[in-house]
């Protein structure tokens, strides 16, 4: 106290307070900064980061978030990293909750690539904006094909084109594969029939096989063990990077006509991207930048690819920057496209 | 396929670690069979962080030990406490439970072990001798003839109504109500979501089981108090009575036959599922019943499921290696882990991979001998819980119950559910309102659905005469269908001309 007296002495109560003033400005300058490079690091320590999938459990969705939880905590210090499975609703309820979660980077979740065009034929309950998400990363690319059986009648496209009818199979609308054979047939004006009420893709496999149907639309992965068999051949590729060993199968968008180029676009997006991870809207920017980087290095990670090997999954990494654009951009679709979609889509 | 191929196989598996690692694999499948909710599926994904790294025939054990006897262990609750512990023993319940009222839960024990173990064999049999054949016959079978299938078994249903016709009738006609709740499979139109954005991906099996037959019971239970069996523990020997279930269960043998080609056949159809396998051949044992006791104990009401979904695992396995298209979700998590091993599946598992085809169904038939000889020696514990006074069943049961729906999906809305159905199946348990009839409905509605889409779409309005296969069906089908009609037509004319 006899100290505090003598400084009031030399310099005043008003250049004591003048000196105060000084301090918190300092303070409140140097904070932020100092923190800067610390704090994003600091905020996750001893804490949970959660981990939302809105598929169930043993899904390809569930099993791709499941891996990055296994492996986050090396990269990240945090306590724990839990996996919540928010099912229901065609995948809506789970996006919706991931989007409407609060946004200080300690949820964040896998996010289904079929919610692009969801989301922009305004389908019902749909709550979520994907422009707006926070893009982390997008781990895997999975491409789309078209498979036929060599022992039906269409193995080449231009015996697709003469033909009276060609019947696809599908699991039903709103899934993947209807939606692609909805836009096959509306863009290239082949006579396709749609059968649909499949479980699943390999069920469809097998009817394409049995000559049930005529064709398939699935995922490489997923074609892979009957392509190796030869039960069925690839005659289309409907977007993204071309497979490497099927470099000369025709790209979709090279077979469009004029006229659906937007739509071209947004299904190579859409096709090029697989696994994507993202935070709700608004994640403070340094722990956001934080999450980018910990996904990037784990996918550079020699423990984590040897696990995705084992588990065959394939990682095929894109920044979360570079997705926070592409979605962006994807997301802009003029009204024209819109009602090109929903015609397409929706009405049909 | 030489004897040699065949031996080598067999041996294979009482190797060292392959034979430590299907023990274990059994011990596990009958405790998360034995709790509600979580079935074959749930079991592969919990241990498949543990085979990563192995070598495919130890991993294969684990995952395939665990598999084949889940339903074993689900079959013990269904019976001891109307608490099917997977999907797939749901019709298990409708006698095995009340033998099991009735004092003969040891019976009702046996005979579902007994039948599940020898389903399981029957299923391994069929599957080796089907292996030259495997592909033409399964390429042979197309969504018509999947549809007249499932025409069967809906067929059943008017086997299973109960004493009250009207009754059973609106209990089947609930289960279709039910069934189509959600988006339906094809339009993807919501039909009954009244809004509720949960009810989008429709009702599952777990939870409306889980809730109609086990929690309905227990508030059933906790409301009238005494316990499951009013039969006094003392005159009740264990092991005798066991034992009087296993020879009483081999004079069946005939239906175990039946049931057993019947499941493994359902089991290799992609999509049917177990469930469907255990429905279909308890309303075709009801059928063939001619006394009426189906549903009041009859133990072939328990012996059709337990065998035909043992025998279906078998047959799941053949499209999952011949085609790389499982046969049940649980397959689909096996395929998943045999291309994680590096097996990928094709021709070549016929071929240059015989063995280890084999070797996979010596693993189930194996396995359920294991599991069957375990569960038989643990299984006297939990028999002796069933004379216990509702006061001490009742919580555990519920706690169990609530928290194996919640798991399945882990989903509240899962829970709420259970509840719900709980309640209502209280009140058809009141006023005599048969569940068996709804279940059967419910689970076979969708396959028909489907299935008729699909033969519409892809054959046109008359696929049932354009293939043979599809024709044969669609005869017995009518046969079936008309018979009782048929039969009264004749009654009465043979009445008329008597008199």
């Amino acid at each position: 106290m006899k100290g505090s007296g003598k400084i009031i002495k030399i310099i005043g109560y008003k250049g004591l307070v003048s000196v105060f003033t000084l301090a918190a400005l300092a303070f409140l300058l140097v904070l932020p900064g100092a923190g800067h490079a610390q704090t994003a690091m600091d905020f996750y320590k001893g804490k949970t980061l959660k981990m939302l999938t809105a598929g169930g459990p043993g899904s390809g969705h569930d099993q791709y978030v499941r891996l990055y939880a296994a492996h986050l905590a090396r990269f990240l210090p945090v306590d724990a990293v839990p996996v919540e499975n928010v099912v229901g609703g065609g995948e809506l309820i789970g996006h919706n909750k991931l989007y409407e979660s609060t946004p200080d980077g300690l949820t964040i979740g896998g996010v289904n690539r079929g919610m692009m065009l969801f989301q922009i034929i305004g389908t019902k309950g749909i709550r979520f904006d994907l422009a707006k998400l926070t893009w982390l990363a997008n781990m895997a690319a999975e491409p789309r094909l078209m498979v036929v059986s060599p022992k039906g009648k269409f193995t080449s496209l231009d015996a697709i084109r003469a033909s009276k009818e060609f019947k696809i199979g599908t699991e039903g609308a709103g899934t993947t594969g209807h939606s692609d054979a909805l836009i096959v047939k509306e863009v290239t004006k082949w006579p396709v029939k749609i059968v649909a009420g499949y479980t699943g893709t390999t069920e469809i496999q097998l009817a394409v096989v049995k000559g049930e149907v005529d064709a398939n639309i699935g995922v490489y992965d997923t074609l892979y063990p009957m392509l190796v068999s030869g039960d069925i051949i690839p005659v289309l590729q409907m977007g993204g990077r071309k497979i490497k060993g099927l470099e000369n199968l025709p790209l979709f968008k090279d077979i469009a006509p004029p006229g659906y180029e937007a739509l071209m676009r947004l299904l190579d997006v859409q096709y090029s991207v697989s696994r994507l991870v993202a935070g709700p809207p608004g994640i403070p920017a340094d722990r956001a930048a934080l999450l980018r980087e910990v996904f990037k290095k784990m996918a550079e990670d020699k423990t984590f690819l040897e696990a995705a090997a084992k588990a065959k999954r394939n990682i095929e990494f894109t920044p979360g920057e570079a997705i926070q654009k592409m979605m962006e951009e994807a997301m802009k679709v003029s009204q024209k496209d819109v009602d090109m979609l929903q015609d397409i889509l929706v009405k049909k | 396929m030489t004897f040699d191929i065949f031996m080598n196989s067999m041996l294979s598996i009482f190797s060292w670690p392959t034979f430590g690692l299907l023990f274990i694999g059994v011990v596990i499948g009958i405790v998360v069979g034995i709790i509600p909710g979580i079935g074959g599926f749930f079991v592969l994904a919990i241990l498949i962080p543990f085979v990563v790294g192995m070598d495919p025939l130890p991993a294969l054990a684990l995952l395939l030990g665990a598999h084949a006897v889940v339903d074993m262990g689900g079959a013990i609750t269904a019976v001891l406490f109307n608490v099917p512990g997977t999907g797939q023993s749901i019709a298990t319940v409708f006698d095995g439970f009340p033998m099991t009222q009735q004092g003969r839960g040891a019976q009702g024990v046996a005979a579902a072990l007994v039948s599940s173990l020898l389903g399981a064999v029957l299923g391994v049999v069929l599957f080796m001798a089907l292996i030259p054949a495997v592909r033409p016959v399964i390429l042979a079978l197309t969504a018509g003839d999947f549809f007249m299938l499932v025409a069967v078994g809906i067929i059943c249903v008017g086997s299973i109504i109960g004493d009250d016709p009207f009754k059973g009738l609106i209990m089947g006609a609930l289960g279709f109500l039910l069934a189509a709740v959600g988006q339906d499979p094809i339009e993807g139109q919501l039909r009954y979501e009244f809004g509720v954005m949960y009810l989008w991906d429709g009702i599952d099996i777990v939870p409306l089981v889980i809730g109609l037959i086990a929690v309905s019971e227990m508030i059933d239970l906790s409301m009238r108090g005494g316990r499951v069996t009013d039969v006094p523990p003392k005159a009740v020997v264990i092991g005798r009575d066991m034992i009087k279930g296993l020879f009483e269960t081999l004079k069946h043998w005939w239906l175990m036959t039946w049931t057993g080609v019947m499941g493994f056949i359902i089991g290799f159809i992609p999509g049917l599922g177990g469930a469907a396998a255990a429905v279909m051949c308890y309303g075709w044992a009801a059928r063939r019943s001619k006394d009426g006791s189906f549903g009041k104990g009859n133990i072939a009401g328990v012996i059709a499921p337990e065998t035909a979904n043992s025998s279906k695992e078998a047959g799941a396995l053949l499209p999952t290696l011949a085609f790389g298209v499982p046969g049940s979700g649980g397959m689909a998590v096996l395929l998943g882990v045999l291309i994680m091993l590096g097996i990928i599946p094709g021709p070549g598992m016929f071929k240059q991979h015989l063995p280890m085809t084999i070797t996979l169904g010596f693993l189930i038939a194996i396995g359920n001998i294991m599991g069957a000889v375990i569960a038989f020696v643990a299984v006297r514990p939990l028999i002796r819980v069933t004379f216990m006074k509702a006061a001490f069943l009742v919580t555990p049961v519920l706690m169990f119950s609530l928290t194996g729906s919640y798991q399945s999906h882990y989903s509240l809305g899962d829970v709420v559910l259970v509840y719900v159905f709980g309640i209502l199946g209280f009140f058809m348990k009141k006023y005599d309102y048969p569940v068996p009839p709804l279940i059967l409905a419910f689970v076979l509605g969708p396959l028909a659905e489907v299935n008729f889409n699909i033969a519409l779409d892809a054959y046109g309005p008359l696929f049932m005469f354009q293939r043979p296969i599809t024709l044969v069906l669609t005869v017995l089908v009518l046969v079936l269908g008309f018979w009782p009609l048929g039969k009264f037509v004749f009654k009465k004319k043979r009445t008329v001309n008597a008199s």
